[in-house]
């Protein structure tokens, strides 16, 4: 069997705070394989956001092993893991997190500004992932001239533009109505479908997890169960 | 501090993309730079232009010259020993006149009186001079001719008229030359008149005098021996201090001054004058440049506290910029080049309206307008650095962001 793409073993995540530490992830162990699209949920407080970071090398464990694409994280310095991030990972937040007063097309090249790509190449590339979510047309646009869906589109343009082996996103739809999430959760599953990139999704809302093909399920700190169909998650 | 390498060119196009987001901001944080560098440049172009205009105004009373004063002068400049008033003779000033490097001297005697000429009159000062006198005082004539040693050898009754007596004199433009003024009713003819001259250092009108003969002046006017003051040239402005020590010695020599005992006479020498009067500028240069300084300081404060905020404000963005794949270095950087492009952009805009403020005022004043290149070139790599100095530290806080405090930032 080929390496994971994320394997952590035992991690755990304590806030040490003032009067008693906070324990966010109390020892989760988890296998994302390479193609994979998994949907994380739970409840509120339960540590989803938490371990997303985690995974995407924005904040570290307290104790635990985590490798990523076989490589073990907690040796590897800061600028080797920026580094991985701008060509390995992308990232999908609730809140788009565009840059204001900066055209599509601008914001989905930002990532490949820090990886050291050429500035014609940037845009070629940010143009075909604009027009792989379906925004050609409003390459030009600011983020204020364009509606919600639109913007997380070209948030996920942005995440997927330096075609990263693993796209995080964090309750991607939870500013969306309906039909903004179907359209969104669809490009998810298109990207995973066609262009094999790995996708965990953190999610309230069961609809939205089952487009995933496999749903892991956090309760205080610790995966609570780990279903590998959607349906099973819809009906719990 | 320990900065790590730089990758300038994908820097500058995101910190140019950054500045250029927030254009309104960016001017306004340029503005304290801006007025700092203005500040600086005039300050520097008024020192240099009035230095240049006291040295050509010092250069305008003569040139390489030394004034002789009879009776001593303490360090306040008023005269001492009244007996000491009537110690320089004709023949001190023939013996100056063989000493080497002394190009020419000339006495003055001065008279004070009412000139008539026709239906008008002037009190002016009458001043009888050698014929160097124009050569030593660099005083071309305006019309005519100056008086000759012949003139002086037969104590001719002739005039050389300045500019404000020719004017109150002879008014309505009548030419004067070949006309007859009475000096203390003594008749002398008008062979000349001088170019103006202006005012002096010290506010008088230079041209409200009459040349004459100093003969002249001593035979028919004064009636003594004795002279007002002497004009020595040097021939060389390196010369000058060795001809007023030789002339020094000569007079210590002829008027039997024991060694040690205070001479009575006095020797002034632009030179010194000159320069009191460009420290005096240097000082006042100094006092002003201190006060650009300070508002340069001002000005990078300013980008500091607006720096701080605009970190603060944009502490979203840099948590993007961070999940992104920006190292910590990147993102120092950014706010770094962002400062020093604004401090340098301020310093650069601040030289323009600097460089427009220095002609104005050098052409109230009239004086020549010099923005020494040096000057242009210290502010603005003077400005750089103040962005470097104020903007490390909004910089430094900017990437030691933790980008999850970042992202969730409202
Ligand atoms: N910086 C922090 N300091 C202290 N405690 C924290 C910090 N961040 C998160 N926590 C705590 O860690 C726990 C897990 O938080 P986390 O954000 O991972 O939850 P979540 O599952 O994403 O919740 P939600 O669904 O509401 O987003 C919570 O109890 C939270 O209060
Ligand atoms: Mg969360």
């Amino acid at each position: 069997m080929a390496t994971p793409v994320v394997a952590v073993r035992d991690l755990r995540r304590i806030y040490p705070l003032a009067g008693e530490p906070v324990v966010a992830l109390a020892g989760i162990d988890l296998d994302i394989e390479a193609g994979e699209f998994v949907a994380v949920m739970g409840p509120s407080g339960s540590g989803k956001s938490t371990f997303m970071h985690i995974v995407g090398f924005l904040d570290r464990p307290t104790s635990g092993t985590y490798r990523f694409e076989g490589r073990d994280v907690t040796e590897l310095s800061e600028d080797d893991l920026a580094g991985i991030r701008s060509r390995r990972l992308g990232f999908v937040f609730q809140a788009y997190n565009l840059l204001p007063r900066t055209t599509a097309v601008e914001n989905v090249e930002l990532p490949m500004l820090y990886a050291g790509v050429g500035e014609a190449e940037r845009r070629t590339a940010a143009l075909a992932a604009l027009d792989e979510v379906g925004l050609s047309k409003q390459a030009f646009h600011r983020p204020n001239q364009l509606s919600g869906g639109q913007q997380q589109r070209v948030a996920i343009a942005r995440s997927l533009v330096n075609n990263p082996s693993l796209i995080l996103a964090d309750e991607p739809t939870g500013a969306l109505d309906t039909r903004a999430s179907e359209d969104v959760m669809a490009l998810f599953e298109r990207l995973n479908h066609e262009r094999g990139i790995t996708i965990m999704l953190v999610t309230h809302e069961p609809d939205v997890a089952a487009h995933a093909k496999r749903i892991v399920t956090f309760r205080d700190g610790i995966i609570l169960s780990d279903a590998p169909r959607a349906r099973e998650a819809v009906t719990q | 501090m320990r900065l790590p390498p730089l990758k300038l060119p994908s820097t500058l196009r995101i910190a140019l993309g950054a500045l250029a987001r927030n254009r309104s901001r960016s001017l306004l944080t340029m503005l304290g730079v801006v007025i700092g560098v203005a500040a600086v440049i005039i300050t520097v172009a008024i020192g240099a232009g009035a230095r240049t205009s006291v040295a050509s105004q010092i250069n305008g009373l003569g040139s390489n010259m030394l004034i002789l004063l009879p009776g001593s002068v303490n360090l306040g400049g008023s005269r001492t020993g009244t007996g000491g008033a009537s110690t320089l003779t004709i023949a001190d000033g023939l013996a100056i006149a063989q000493l080497p490097h002394v190009a020419a001297v000339s006495p003055t005697v001065t008279v004070r009186t009412q000139v008539v000429a026709g239906n008008n009159n002037w009190q002016t000062t009458i001043s009888g001079v050698a014929p160097s006198y124009t050569f030593i005082r660099n005083w071309p004539l305006a019309s005519g001719t100056f008086f000759s040693q012949h003139d002086v050898d037969a104590t001719a009754k002739v005039a050389v008229l300045g500019q404000t007596v020719e004017t109150n004199l002879f008014p309505g433009g009548a030419d004067p030359i070949g006309r007859t003024i009475l000096i203390r009713n003594v008749p002398f003819v008008v062979t000349g008149t001088l170019s103006a001259k202006g005012q002096s250092s010290v506010g008088q009108d230079q041209d409200d005098t009459i040349l004459i003969p100093f003969s002249s002046a001593l035979e028919r006017l004064t009636g003594q021996t004795t002279l007002a003051s002497m004009l020595v040239s040097a021939d060389d402005s390196s010369n000058i201090a060795q001809v007023q020590s030789e002339v020094t010695s000569l007079l210590e020599q002829r008027h039997h001054i024991v060694a040690g005992a205070p001479d009575d006479f006095s020797i002034r020498n632009l030179q010194d004058i000159a320069n009191a009067a460009s420290a005096t500028a240097s000082v006042m240069q100094l006092l002003l440049a201190g006060v650009a300084a300070v508002s340069l300081l001002v000005g990078g404060i300013g980008i500091m506290n607006i720096m701080l905020v605009s970190v603060t404000e944009r502490t979203r963005e840099i948590g993007l910029r961070v999940a992104v794949g920006a190292r910590r270095t990147a993102i120092l950087w950014q706010f770094l080049v962002e400062a020093v492009v604004l401090s340098t952009l301020g310093g650069a805009a601040g030289v323009i309206f600097g460089g427009v403020g220095s002609v104005a005022i050098a052409t109230l004043a009239k004086w020549p307008a010099t923005v020494p290149p040096s000057a242009v070139v210290l502010a603005v790599a003077f400005s750089a650095l103040v962005g470097v100095f104020f903007g490390y530290y909004p910089a430094a806080k900017a990437s030691r962001l933790d980008p999850i405090v970042a992202l969730r930032f409202e």
